[in-house]
């Protein structure tokens, strides 16, 4: 019975958009439920308790579904996400011609999300980690501006390397387990002998879906792309993916392994910090709020390297990261539609302050000021730091707060830039539409966060963001970050200037890759292919020939037609067919 | 040497001349024999492995039935690639297969 | 019900003869009774061996070794099956393929500028020639020729299946009469001669050295003499040269890509299975205890060869059927590695032979229902657009989103990306090459899926881009068309769901036996 409530989960979304193609009424109706289609899994994330694997041995290569305590905070925020994106991007797409095909990659990127939370094995993990992965693709490119279309260029080419990285170490891993099944898999990996190739492939694969340094490059340049709404769940509930992925398969809390967990919290803070300075050098308030997410998940990320270093952390390090995943995937979802919100409002006075209300009190609750979803989120991930590693919680309890006062100059610049900006910069006459699903889910994130420990009842209490301790962490570093806030205002209002003169390109990193393979790569269709006389450019036209012939309607490559002409081939049989004897003839 | 031998060395032989023919000669006519001759380099082969098999004087009968059969599918093959050739005769004005990229 | 066996090869016999008796419009309607009954008898000789194991029928009641018999086990019931369930579909997809077609040419003989790439070469002649007509006959003989494969219990008789299967698949190729298919159509008939000439060599051979044609009985005899260890190297070369195992694939990019969409589909999907079945059938039955490990390594070798470089030219051909048919040569490579790793190597006890044995059958499978998807998918567009072209398919993806889907699909099989059926095949190749050691099949097996997904990108990342040419009116497409394509297309996705049914029937009656209690457990 359970088993078929979470095929339902999963079949909902996936029934919608394979009626999506075959268009007329069947597509409209599909296209009108699309907001509805998370609504299965939002029931199945709500029961207190948490019910046994079930088991479906006729499906793939033995499919199980079921959540544990983690993941099913997981769901909920999946689950609320995806719902609350649906009725907006209903509503953001009303007048878009194109809304079928968004809500074709929407849906396949809803099931495949949904799916690798509910998933017990590695197969239909796998399975619905591609599926999310490459229909995100479609959400990308939505727009099919240029900017889109180099995003999901740089979007997909990370993606297949991330797939590569996953098979090879779940291959490896389940080969290792002799099972297929989440519980046997971490095991598996430490009894292998190539334990640490397997981490490491499954760090790098999972890493570029959550935007750990330096693999996050095609992030800030995707989500902000995208259409709003499929920003909202790439960055709310999409780069979870990743950190789920790490929570469950990895051996964390199994062993030790501080040489990892050494390598990753240095990645996390560099994360964490440069994630803020990147993000203040950016005009675009999406670009801005993906730098954040990338800083935010380096937080989370942090604590993922105590549990790794420190296996005694992880029981309470686990919750702590769902919660604050719960917390982030909310109020970054909130961040990003309320972007949207903004653009519509015109030049009414009222539905301006409206949103920018709105948006300052979930800015205010990304920095972590007292009583918000983020104190609570941050006070839980201290949980764990506290019994990591020796020597480790005295830098920790220092640099996080640091970050945070970054965070909360960040949040500054996004209200600013909102403020200045965006307001009333687009508008398609879809302001209520677009505004009550964000205004719900505004209002909705402080209960969620707050209600969900108790709730599920989890080790760690709301009561702990009210020690005295976590109270004044939380407090402090928001308000030196108000006052380096305050300062630059004042500033400001002496004498206008630019606040920041320094301007970082969107994916920062990969630019100068860019500019490097730039000299390597295949043509457009229809460029002329320059012989320029020097041998390293020759050497690089050569491998534009490569793809450029084909393009202009060549068919085969010299060596391909050569191997076409009746006498080669005849001879490699004549050759073939006396090697084959010889070597049965030579045992 | 054995007279099963010679036999079986000279159906070996025809085979290899008829699989120099099909690589080396260009007329389609040609590559269509060599294949008929191939096949009887192989019957030729069987009607020796009868002979060798007999049982009280009699020839061991299944491999003659193979050699029936056999024909029977080499004629029919052959007339079709005879058909098949003249079309592409008629269409192309050709005897020799070209090959895709257009030389010889 | 258990002379399905028998009826799965008379009734399309029957039926093709009576449509070709018949002839003109009525041949369709034959044709397509044909198809239907075939497919229900395919199931019923499935369910038959399903339920109740191997499948034996001495033909005339004469015992083997003088008799000859037809044999199914668990491995020819799969086949079959899917030469049953990819047959029904492309039956299906012809019948309006050739109505369109036929409607196209007769009622007016004067040429046709719209149709570039369908000069047919009876235009300009005296009579109009209707490859629809002469389709289903032909189409009739090539399934009841795949069946005889499938059941053939007995060397010789194999080969004169084989034969049939070539004569049948020659004459669809050049069913349109074009230039470029005669030219396609002679050179795969003088390829697959050659193939079939060094095939009977080694039936010659073998009886040479056994006495007996009936696999059964060679099986049991375990031949390891001078006779047979040339016999294999023969009927490698030959199957290997059939089934266009890189290098030999000289003739299939041609020949798979100027056929008309249905029969490239049957050819893409079927009749290279033929000739890997008859390999695989007889390398672990007959040569068993012959077979050498550098024989099986040398065609795993080619094997990943055909992988790279088919998959390579695939992502460089500028018409999409070109595409599909290199695809083809690559995916044909997959199926090979699979000859190595259930090989000698290391313990010939070993489970990972099984496993091997059954994730490359698998992924005939699977190949077999994608590719015939894509080329219908191909044939949907040509005639749609009148062209293939792949750097212009801009925006088509709006005007046929189903094919796109169904497309994109079946390269998600073709890939092995779960949960696919060609992610089952994979995932057991991949065991069995790590367990047995073997991991340089490992490299190739994921590298191959990575090139895979290049040339499945390149099309539907083309489809979706913005229309930036005039485009004419498509011609329209006939929802049953499009809903054959969908339909193979998601039996590549279903059997990847429910592998569990046509897994345990491979099990029946397959080669080593002794293994596959310990795969069980």
């Amino acid at each position: 019975m359970m088993l078929y409530l979470w095929l339902l989960v999963l079949a909902t979304p996936l029934t919608l958009a394979f009626m999506i193609p075959f268009g007329g009424v069947v597509r409209r109706r599909a296209i009108d439920l699309m907001p509805f289609a998370a609504i299965p899994a939002l029931i199945m994330a709500l029961p207190r308790e948490q019910t046994a694997v079930e088991v479906a041995d006729w499906l793939l290569l033995g499919s199980s579904f079921g959540v544990d305590q983690t993941s099913q905070i997981f769901l909920l925020l999946t689950a609320t996400l995806w719902t609350v994106a649906g009725f907006y991007a209903r509503y953001y797409h009303a007048d878009d011609a194109d809304i079928h095909r968004f809500a074709f990659f929407f849906l396949l990127t809803m099931t495949g999300n949904l799916g690798l939370i509910v998933a017990m094995d590695i197969v239909t993990f796998y399975a619905s980690f591609a599926l999310m992965t490459f229909s995100a693709y479609g959400l990308v490119v939505h727009t099919r501006s240029a900017k889109a279309l180099r995003a999901g260029k740089v979007y997909i080419v990370m993606a297949v390397i991330g797939e590569g990285f996953l098979l090879t170490g779940m291959f490896m891993a389940a080969y290792s387990a002799g099972s297929t099944q989440a519980e046997f898999i971490r095991e598996g990996i430490l009894d292998s002998q190539r334990s640490n190739l397997i981490i490491g492939c499954l760090l790098a694969g999972f890493g570029i879906k959550a935007g750990a340094i330096p693999l996050h490059v095609w992030l800030p340049l995707a989500h902000p792309v995208a259409p709003t709404a499929a920003s909202a769940v790439l960055s709310g509930a999409m780069i979870k993916a990743g950190l789920l992925g790490w929570i469950t398969f990895l051996p964390i809390g199994e062993a030790a392994m501080p040489g990892w967990g050494t390598l990753l919290v240095v990645i996390s803070l560099i994360a964490a910090f440069s994630g803020v300075l990147i993000g203040l050098t950016q005009d675009d308030p999406k670009t801005l709020l993906a730098y954040s997410s990338i800083s935010q998940m380096g937080f989370i990320a942090t604590v993922v390297a105590v549990g790794l270093a420190e296996p005694r952390a992880w029981g309470v390090a686990a919750i702590g990261c769902a919660l604050y995943a719960l917390h982030h995937g909310l109020i970054k979802g909130a961040l990003f539609l309320g972007v949207g919100v903004a653009h519509e409002t015109g030049n009414d006075r009222n539905r301006q302050r409206l949103v920018l209300i709105g948006l300052t009190v979930v800015a205010i609750a990304l920095a972590g000021a007292p009583l918000t979803t983020g104190a609570l989120a941050k006070s839980a991930l201290k949980e764990g730091v506290y019994i990591g590693p020796e020597g480790w919680s005295v830098w920790l309890d220092w640099l996080l707060p640091v970050a945070a006062i970054g965070t909360t100059v960040l949040m500054g610049r996004f209200i600013w830039l909102i403020w200045r900006h965006e307001l009333g910069h687009v508008e398609h006459g879809q302001y209520r539409g677009m505004m009550i699903p964000w205004i719900i889910l505004v209002g909705l994130a402080f209960p969620i966060v707050w209600l969900a420990p108790v709730w599920f009842q989890v080790d760690v209490s709301p009561a702990v963001a009210f020690e005295p301790g976590n109270l004044w962490t939380s407090t402090w570093p928001v308000l030196i970050g108000a006052a380096i806030l305050g300062v630059i205002w004042w500033q400001i209002a002496r004498t206008p200037r630019e606040i920041a003169p320094i301007r970082i390109p969107a994916g920062d990193v990969l630019i100068p890759l860019e500019w490097a393979l730039a000299r390597i790569r295949p043509p457009e269709p229809d460029e002329v292919v320059p012989r320029p006389p020097d041998p390293v450019a020759a050497l690089s036209a050569s491998w534009y020939g490569l793809f450029a012939e084909a393009q202009q309607g060549s068919r085969t490559s010299r060596l391909e037609g050569w191997f076409l002409r009746w006498d080669v081939a005849g001879l490699l049989f004549l050759t073939i067919g006396m090697v084959l004897i010889l070597f049965m003839l030579w045992r | 040497m054995s007279e099963f031998l010679i036999y079986a060395l000279v159906a070996a032989a025809l085979f290899a001349i008829c699989l120099h023919g099909i690589i080396t000669r260009r007329h389609i006519l040609r590559k269509i024999l060599a294949l008929n001759m191939m096949g009887s380099a192989v019957f030729l082969l069987l009607i020796t492995i009868a002979e060798r098999n007999q049982v009280d004087g009699v020839a061991d009968p299944v491999p003659h039935a193979m050699v029936l059969t056999g024909i029977v599918v080499a004629v029919s093959a052959t007339a079709f690639a005879l058909a098949l050739a003249r079309r592409y005769h008629a269409q192309t004005g050709h005897t020799e297969l070209h090959d895709e990229d257009g030389s010889t | 019900m258990s002379l399905a066996g028998i009826w799965v090869i008379l009734i399309p016999l029957i039926c093709g003869l009576a449509a070709f008796a018949v002839g003109g419009r009525s041949a369709r309607v034959i044709g397509l009774i044909g198809a239907g009954l075939t497919f229900l008898l395919s199931g019923l000789l499935v369910l038959h061996v399903w339920q109740s194991g191997v499948w034996i029928y001495q033909l005339g009641g004469w015992d083997v070794p003088l008799g000859i018999s037809l044999r199914a086990d668990g491995l020819s019931a799969f086949l079959i099956g899917m030469t049953g369930a990819v047959g029904l579909g492309i039956s299906l997809y012809a019948v309006r393929y050739f109505e369109d077609e036929d409607e196209a040419l007769t009622p007016d003989p004067s040429p046709d500028p719209s149709a570039p790439l369908r000069t047919g070469a009876g235009r300009g002649g005296t009579e109009v020639w209707l490859p629809g007509t002469s389709y289903w006959p032909l189409w009739m003989l090539l399934w009841a020729s795949l069946n005889v494969l499938f059941l053939s219990n007995d060397i010789f008789n194999l080969y004169v299946g084989l034969e049939l299967l070539t004569l049948a698949s020659v004459a669809l190729i050049i069913l349109q009469r074009e230039q470029a298919a005669i030219v396609a159509g002679l050179r795969y008939l003088l390829a697959a001669f050659l193939g079939s000439m060094a095939y009977l060599l080694g039936v010659a051979l073998i009886y040479a050295d056994a006495g007996v044609l009936d696999l059964g009985l060679l099986a049991d005899a375990e031949l390891t003499g001078t006779a047979t260890q040339v016999a294999g190297g023969l009927m490698a070369v030959g199957l290997l040269l059939k089934a266009a195992l890189f290098p030999l694939h000289f003739w299939l990019p041609a020949a798979h890509s100027s056929a008309p969409a249905p029969v490239s589909a049957a050819l893409s999907a079927l009749v290279v299975k033929g000739a890997f079945y008859l390999l695989i059938r007889l390398w672990f039955e007959v040569f068993e205890s012959a077979g050498t490990v550098s024989v099986e390594q040398m065609i795993g070798a080619l094997g990943a060869v055909a992988i790279v470089v088919g998959s390579f030219q695939a992502i460089r051909q500028a018409r999409l059927k070109l595409m599909i048919a290199y695809s083809t040569v690559a995916q044909v490579g997959y199926l090979f590695i699979m000859i190595p790793l259930a090989g000698s190597f290391g313990d010939p006890e070993a489970s990972w032979r099984f496993e091997a044995w059954t994730g490359g059958l698998y992924h005939a499978l699977s190949h077999g229902f994608a590719k015939a998807s894509m080329f219908l998918a191909a044939g949907v567009l040509l005639s749609a657009l009148g062209h293939d072209r792949v750097w212009h398919l801009a925006g088509s993806a709006s005007r046929f989103p189903v094919i796109y889907l169904s497309f994109g699909i079946a390269g998600m099989s073709l890939m092995g990306l779960p949960p696919s059926a060609g992610f089952v095949g994979k995932w057991l190749m991949l065991r069995s090459a790590v367990e047995s050691g073997q991991w340089w099949w490992v490299v190739i097996l994921l590298v191959g899926g990575l090139l895979t997904a290049g040339y499945v990108a390149i099309v539907l990342s083309q489809a979706i881009q913005h229309d930036v040419e005039e485009h004419t009116e498509p011609h329209p497409v006939p929802k049953l068309m499009t809903v054959m394509v969908f339909a193979l297309a998601a039996m590549s996705l279903l059997l990847g769901l429910r592998a569990a049914e046509p897994l345990e029937l491979l099990e029946i009656g397959a080669p080593f036996q002794t293994l596959m209690s310990m795969v069980e457990d």
